[in-house]
This record gives structure tokens, C-alpha cells and sequence, in this order.
């Protein structure tokens, strides 16, 4: 028989062991609820807690000086910003946020409440900037504050100008979006900003990542090498600004390249901005939208006449030494007004013309060689088109078309407008198209394109600089090299002898030529003028070319200008290392007569001029004798092999140019003159017949 | 064999006994009867003094074999799981020495940034008006000149 006691027992475990099943059955059940039924939420759930997509910031590019030290750099930062209408008491907010980030209270509450009160549809009602760019110190600060108030601490950039005002124009500034509004900033904009890219981050209770992965890649933006020497930059701004002040000018600008490469070592305008404003003056603004140098062209007025005397010796019209009769200051044209010199001149030879500056005698080369050559060369040295500069908003001056598609068209040359354009009028040039110019002459005759951009890189996610290839348009032949010789001697010529005299560089060589153009405004002429030198330096072998423009100024071309010219140019050789060709005591030394082929005995016996004028060449080219004009005097080379020549030469300490082989048939400067300091002496050889 | 409250009066008379010693009278710590005191509680008296134990090699190498069947299955979970939570460690610090990075980039901007203002034209150009001019003559000391100096300043 069964006890009844084991029998009670084992139902009682039976029972527990039914209970203990039916709960495990619904632990069971509830876990396939759970983690079958209720998956994807709770999946959804954890990935919206712990999972979060976040923007890979793509710094702004760097803006580099020549010397690799940052003209515009980017920092990251944090700012503070609240949703005004999740604030439900300014005041309170105010007082615990704003001496956390060392504000006003007061200034924070208004702020917040000026935004409540534009109502539930107001714009901007539901953000506001509290502090931008907040520092470690104040990020400690709110993150004891973060459980208590509903504020955000968003992801900025602080975009810095270390060398503040320098080369403004050039680098430009950005706005409060990052975008940039002036300069290489707004022009190489997209290259700069990169383009952001994303990541998924696992992020645990703390908010500090886990692990990330990127589901797109970022475009860090672009750092730029620029051309801009820094030292050449600043000490241009600072003599163009004293320039301007002295020459009583209401703006200026100066633009110094490398006429061999095109590279803009300084390029500068006044007035100027300081681009670490972020709400500048109006009158900074006006000056940051307004690059001088490259988007306001004016007359160029006599600068034009190198580039007219260029054409009449290049096509073989005229030789430095054709004579020109410069009509006593007055020359007459049919149905119109006469063209006239500022002095009175009777028969000056081309380079003459050049050098005394001339009207008269351009506007005859230019009759003698038509508006279609003068056209022609006028593009030849870039007039009328943009260099390609990387800077917003490039004019590319002022040249109308030389032929008219119709009677009706305005846009074009009037019958008699190659007679004005010769010297500079109805035509405008920027500053830098008169820099390429300019180059032309001094660097034999390529046309080269000026450009700011030497470098560009990205930095990778490794750390590493991915080099980017720089294009830039390759020189371009447009002269004779024998012509651009020809043209820096007498441009030498404007500085020793002619117009240029302020702006002789002690110790320095340096050819250039001035111009002035009166300023008709509002139906009269305003006594102002936009007065102008340009010019390169040294000589033989010009490193550098420098285009100084004063607006408005009542002074003329190298009165206003020339001084600056040498200033700056003598700060950029003195940068750039360039030996001195010239005594440092003799700054307007004698002419290099050496090139002119009527010192030649058996030119000199050839050439028949009318006496009068005769006189009046040789007072123009043969100042008085510099005491300090003393030098070895020039032998005789004629006759003489190539390498007796060279020996004999290297034996006296002398400089020589050969040009040709054979035997020497001529030599510049003549036997037995005097050889200024550093000039050379040219000899041309041919092979005997 | 035993009832519940004779094993009771036991237990009780053991410890009354020792605390009617340390108290020096006798107390009377008797249960009362307990309800069911029918209830008996067997004994068995089991003598083990001749009991040899057997080597079972078969048991011995089974128990061996669990207990190496579960240290293995152990090895094998924590190696299973050792790998993510170490990719996880390491993928943290990973996170964190990236931030580093980002941090002290953006710290060597702060002080290029610094550097080039520093160095700047501008900057120099006043520090150089500020501190340094031109001595007076008087301040001025030569260097003697050397042996082969052909002419010098004093």
C-alpha cells in the first residue's frame, strides 16, 4: 500500500513543477516577443541610442605665401547655440549661461526674448548663435550645464589672416556662412571648402565613439602655394600707401611680377580691407569688392607709346635712329583738333620720341603703320584681353574692335582712333594687363601669363599632401628678341635722360616709362589724372617688373609714381638677391650709349641730320658727364677671333656679349670709350667671306 | 530508531547542560510536546570501516573527460567572444586616439596661425622700431683687428 504522505508530496511537486513550467513558458514567451516579434523595433531602438551618422568637417584650404607660411588658415571650433523657444525663462537661462561664456545676462536675455517674441511664423525664431568660436576653458564650463539646459555645441571653423592687412586683395575674406566674398577666397571657393563628407559612429552611454566606419568619403579642400612674396607684399603696401598720401591721389596700385614666369610677387591696392572684419565699415567693404589692380582699368595714357614704339621697330618701319618731325608741339589733323606735345619739340629720332614721351611722334609711327598693325600689336602684348589671373571679376580693359561690322556699330575704331590709341587714349588697361606688358619687353618678347597660384595640395586621411598639377598657359611668343633688347635700352633711356628720372633704383639698372592721362568727367576736364609708371629692373637680365598707378592724383606720371616704382622695386631686388649692375653713389648715370649704332665711326659718317636738330638730339641724349662715370676703356675687339676676344676681355675684368661666330666685325660701345660700371660690351661676329 | 522531540530533547539538554554549568544551577530546557511527535526519524547505523574504495578506471577517465570537455567548451566561449570584445577595446581606442589626432591638427594650425603672425613683416618691422636703434657711438666697442686685417675702423 502507498503511503499517503508520499502520495500528498509528489502531488505538491507536481504542482510546483507545473508552476515552475507555466512561468518559464511565459519568460519563454516573452522572450520570443521580444527578440522574434519585437525585433526590428528594439533593433531600431538601440541603432537610433547608439548609432548615429555624423559629417566628416572638411577643413577650408590654406592660403600659403611664397615661403610656405600661411596667409589664410583655418581652425576648427565649437559654438554655442540654443532654440530661443525651448527657453521657458530667459532671464535664468541668461544668468547662469552668459557668465559661463563671459557675455552680458542681460544682452543674452534680450537676445532670446526679441526672438519669442516674433511669434510661433517668425524666421530665425527658433535659433540663436549665442557665442561663436568658444574656447576650451568655456567648453568645460557648459558641459557641467548640458543637463540642465537645452543648448547645442555645433561644429565651427575660425578662418585666420595672420599677416592682417597683407596682400588683403589677394587672399580676400569669407563670410559668416564660410563662403568666400573677395579674392582667391571667392574665386578658388569650391578648390577651398572641400566638400564634407559622412560617417557611422557606435557610440556608447558617454557619447564617445566605438567604432566608425565612413559611408562617404570627404574632400579636404585645397591649400594654395601663392606667388606672393611676403616681405616684397608688405613693403609694397607700405610705399603705395605713402605714395598715394604724398601724390595727393585717391587710390593706388601696385602690381610687381617675374616677367620671366608670369608669377605676381606683390600685388596691393589703397585703399585697403582688413579681411578679419567679419562686418567691416562701409568703406571696407567698398575697398574689399574693389581690386584696382585687376577689375578697373583706366587710360593707360603715354604707357602706350612703348608698346606703339615696339610695333614701328618691330615691323622694320622705323630703327631707333629714324628721325621724326615732331611738328614744334602742334600737328595739325584735317576736321579736328590739333594732337599735342606737353614741350615743343622739332626732330626727335624714335627712341627720342620714346624718351621725351612724345604724342606727336606716336601718332605718326602709328599713321605710317596703320591701324590694323597697331591692332595687332596692341593684342600682341595682351590689351583687351584678361590674363587669366585667378581673381574674381578680371576686366579685360578697354579695346574696341578695330573694324565695324556696320555702320551702325559704335563698338569699334573711328577712322582716326589709332592716332590716339598710339599714346594711351580710348583704350583702358588694368594694372596687371600693363604688368604682362610690360613683360613682354623684358623677358624677350613671350607673352606670359600672370598667375598667383604656383601650388596646389590636398591633404589625405593619412596625413599625407596629395601634389595637384598647377596649369598654367604656357609662354607665348609675340616678339623679336633683338626688338625687346632694343626697347629696355631706350625704356633705360626714359629713366636716365627722359621722363623717369624719380625713378632711378640706386645701384640698379631700370628701364620704364610714365603716363599721365587727364581724367574727363562730367562734360569737363577735372585737373586729376590717373598717373602711372611701369617699368622692370635690372636691365640686361629684368627680375622684376613693377606698374605703380595713382588715381585721381593732380601730379603727373613719374612725380606721382616714379618714387614709389623705385622704392618697391629696390625692396623686390633686395629680396630677390639680385646683384647690383650699377655704382650704388651714381644714380643717374651717364646713357648707355653703347647701344646706339650712331656711335659707331662708320654710322657716324653715314648719318646726315639737319644741324638744329642735330643739336638739340645730342643735348637730349648726352647729359653732363657724372664725376663718378669713370671706368676701363673699351678696346678694340674688331679683327679678332671669338676666343681672343674672350681671353683678352677676361684678362681686363670686361663683360662681353657675343652674338654670331667668326671674326668680330662690331662692338658696342666703340674703341676707346669709357665703359660705364657694370655694363657690358656687345660684339658681333661674322664668318669671314 | 528515534522520535523528532527525543532528538529535540537531546539537542536541548546538550546546550542546557552547558549553560546550566556556566550559570551554576540546573534549568529544566525541555521541549514541550510537539504536535505530530509520532513522527519517527530513522537511523540507520551504517559502518564504513570496511568499505574499499574501488578504482573504476572507465568512471575515472569519463569524469576526467567531462571536466576537459567543459574547460575546452570554456576555452572555446571565451575565445569566441575574446576577439570581438578586444576589437571592441581596441576599436575605442582607436575612436579616441583619432579624436587626438583631429585635436592636435587642428592644434598645430592654432599654431602656425600664431607662428606667421609672430613672423610677420608687419610685426617684426614694429618689434625692430621698438627694440632695437641705432648705439651711440660712444657705446660701440671694435673687435681688435686680426692678423691679416689690411685696414679697419679704428
Amino acid at each position: 500500500m502507498e503511503n499517503p504522505i508520499d502520495q500528498k508530496a509528489a502531488r505538491r511537486a507536481i504542482l510546483v513543477g507545473r508552476i515552475a513550467f507555466v512561468w518559464a513558458l511565459m519568460i519563454v514567451a516573452r522572450l520570443i516577443y521580444l527578440q522574434v516579434v519585437k525585433h526590428e523595433d528594439y533593433v531600431k531602438a538601440a541603432a537610433s541610442q547608439q548609432l548615429h551618422t555624423l559629417e566628416i568637417p572638411a577643413v577650408r584650404g590654406e592660403l600659403l605665401a611664397r615661403d610656405q607660411s600661411p596667409l589664410a588658415i583655418s581652425i576648427r571650433t565649437e559654438s554655442v547655440a540654443v532654440n530661443p523657444m525651448r527657453v521657458k525663462d530667459p532671464d535664468f537661462f541668461a544668468s547662469v549661461m552668459a557668465p559661463a561664456l563671459g557675455l552680458k545676462p542681460e544682452d543674452v536675455a534680450r537676445e532670446i526674448r526679441q526672438r519669442q517674441d516674433r511669434g510661433k511664423k517668425g524666421s530665425g525664431r527658433g535659433f540663436l548663435m549665442i557665442k561663436r568660436h568658444i574656447t576650451a576653458e568655456e567648453r568645460d564650463r557648459l558641459n557641467f550645464l548640458r543637463r540642465t539646459f537645452q543648448f547645442e555645441i555645433l561644429d565651427d571653423a575660425r578662418r585666420e589672416y595672420p599677416n592682417g592687412l597683407t596682400a588683403a586683395h589677394v587672399v580676400g575674406s569669407i563670410d559668416a556662412e564660410g563662403n568666400g566674398n573677395a579674392g582667391l577666397e571667392q574665386k578658388i571657393n569650391e578648390d577651398l571648402r572641400g566638400k564634407p563628407g559622412k560617417m557611422m559612429v557606435l557610440q556608447g552611454s558617454r557619447q564617445d565613439n566605438y567604432v566608425s566606419w565612413v559611408t562617404q568619403d570627404s574632400l579636404q579642400g585645397v591649400n594654395l602655394t601663392l606667388s606672393i612674396d611676403r616681405v616684397i607684399q608688405h613693403d609694397a603696401e607700405k610705399f603705395l600707401e605713402e605714395g598715394v598720401k604724398a601724390s595727393g591721389a585717391e587710390k593706388g596700385t601696385v602690381v610687381v611680377m617675374d616677367p620671366q614666369t608670369g608669377e605676381i610677387l606683390a600685388m596691393t591696392n589703397y585703399p585697403t580691407f582688413d579681411p578679419r572684419h567679419e562686418t567691416p565699415t562701409p568703406g571696407e567693404a567698398a575697398a574689399r569688392h574693389s581690386n584696382i589692380a585687376v577689375q578697373i582699368p583706366c587710360e593707360p595714357g603715354s604707357v602706350m607709346k612703348m608698346i606703339t614704339v615696339t610695333m614701328g621697330i618691330d615691323t622694320g618701319r622705323f630703327t631707333p635712329e629714324t628721325q621724326i618731325f615732331c611738328e614744334n608741339g602742334a600737328f595739325p589733323r584735317p576736321n579736328r583738333k590739333p594732337i599735342h606735345d606737353v614741350h615743343r619739340y622739332g626732330t626727335l629720332d624714335v627712341a627720342g620720341v620714346l624718351i621725351k614721351s612724345s604724342n606727336i611722334g606716336v601718332a605718326k609711327i602709328s599713321l605710317a603703320s596703320g591701324p590694323k598693325s597697331l591692332y595687332e600689336y596692341l593684342k600682341k602684348f595682351g590689351i583687351g584681353d584678361k590674363t587669366g589671373i585667378e581673381l574674381p571679376a578680371e576686366s579685360r580693359g578697354i579695346l574696341r574692335k578695330q573694324e565695324c561690322t556696320s555702320n551702325a556699330d559704335t563698338n569699334c575704331w573711328t577712322p582716326t582712333s589709332h592716332e590716339y590709341i598710339a599714346f594711351g587714349h580710348e583704350v583702358g588697361a588694368t594694372a596687371v594687363q600693363l604688368a604682362r606688358a610690360v613683360s613682354v619687353i623684358a623677358n624677350g618678347g613671350l607673352l606670359v601669363q600672370p598667375h598667383l597660384v604656383i601650388g596646389k595640395s590636398r591633404p589625405r586621411p593619412d596625413g599625407r599632401m596629395e601634389k595637384i598639377p598647377v596649369e598654367i598657359k604656357p609662354p607665348q611668343r609675340v616678339l623679336r628678341p633683338e626688338t625687346c633688347f632694343t626697347i629696355r635700352r631706350i625704356m633705360e633711356r626714359v629713366i636716365l635722360e627722359g621722363t623717369g628720372k624719380p625713378a632711378a633704383i640706386p645701384g640698379y639698372s631700370a628701364g620704364g616709362k610714365t603716363g599721365s592721362a587727364e581724367i574727363f568727367e562730367n562734360g569737363a576736364w577735372q585737373n586729376r589724372h590717373n598717373s602711372s609708371f611701369i617699368g622692370f629692373a635690372p636691365v640686361t637680365n629684368p627680375r622684376v617688373v613693377v606698374v605703380v598707378t595713382m588715381n585721381r592724383t593732380p601730379k603727373l606720371g613719374a612725380i606721382a609714381a616714379g618714387p614709389a616704382f623705385k622704392k618697391v622695386a629696390e625692396t623686390a631686388l633686395r629680396v630677390l638677391q639680385v646683384p647690383k649692375d650699377q655704382p650704388e653713389t651714381d644714380v643717374t648715370p651717364k646713357g648707355p650709349r653703347m647701344l646706339e649704332s650712331n656711335e659707331l665711326p662708320e654710322n657716324r659718317r653715314a648719318e646726315k641730320k639737319p644741324e638744329p636738330e642735330k643739336k638739340q638730339e645730342e643735348v637730349a641724349a648726352e647729359p653732363e658727364a657724372s664725376p663718378n662715370l669713370v671706368g676701363p676703356r673699351v678696346p678694340d675687339f674688331r679683327g679678332k677671333t671669338m676666343v681672343a676676344v674672350l681671353r683678352e676681355s677676361a684678362e681686363l675684368g670686361l663683360q662681353v656679349e657675343t652674338i654670331g661666330r667668326g671674326q668680330a666685325r662690331q662692338q658696342r660701345p666703340a674703341p676707346g670709350t669709357i665703359l660705364p660700371a657694370g655694363a657690358r660690351i656687345q660684339v658681333q661676329f661674322s664668318v669671314t667671306q | 530508531m528515534t522520535t523528532l522531540s527525543a532528538l529535540w530533547d537531546w539537542l536541548a539538554a546538550s546546550k542546557a547542560v552547558s549553560g546550566s554549568a556556566a550559570n551554576g544551577g540546573d534549568t529544566d530546557f525541555r521541549l514541550r510536546t510537539l504536535p505530530r511527535e509520532e513522527i519517527h526519524v530513522y537511523v540507520k547505523p551504517i559502518d564504513n570501516t570496511k568499505v574499499v574504495m574501488l578504482v573504476d578506471k572507465k568512471d575515472w577517465a569519463a569524469s576526467l573527460g567531462m571536466a576537459g570537455g567543459v574547460v575546452v567548451a570554456s576555452l572555446l566561449l571565451i575565445a569566441l567572444l575574446l576577439p570581438g570584445g578586444f576589437n571592441l577595446l581596441a576599436s575605442h581606442r582607436m575612436e579616441q586616439l583619432k579624436n587626438e589626432r583631429e585635436m592636435l591638427v587642428n592644434e598645430l594650425r592654432d599654431l602656425r596661425s600664431q607662428e606667421a603672425e609672430m613672423r610677420s613683416p608687419q610685426n617684426l618691422e614694429q618689434w625692430a622700431g621698438e627694440r632695437f636703434s641705432t648705439p651711440q657711438a660712444a657705446s660701440v666697442v671694435f673687435a681688435p683687428p686680426t692678423k691679416g686685417t689690411v685696414a679697419s675702423l679704428r
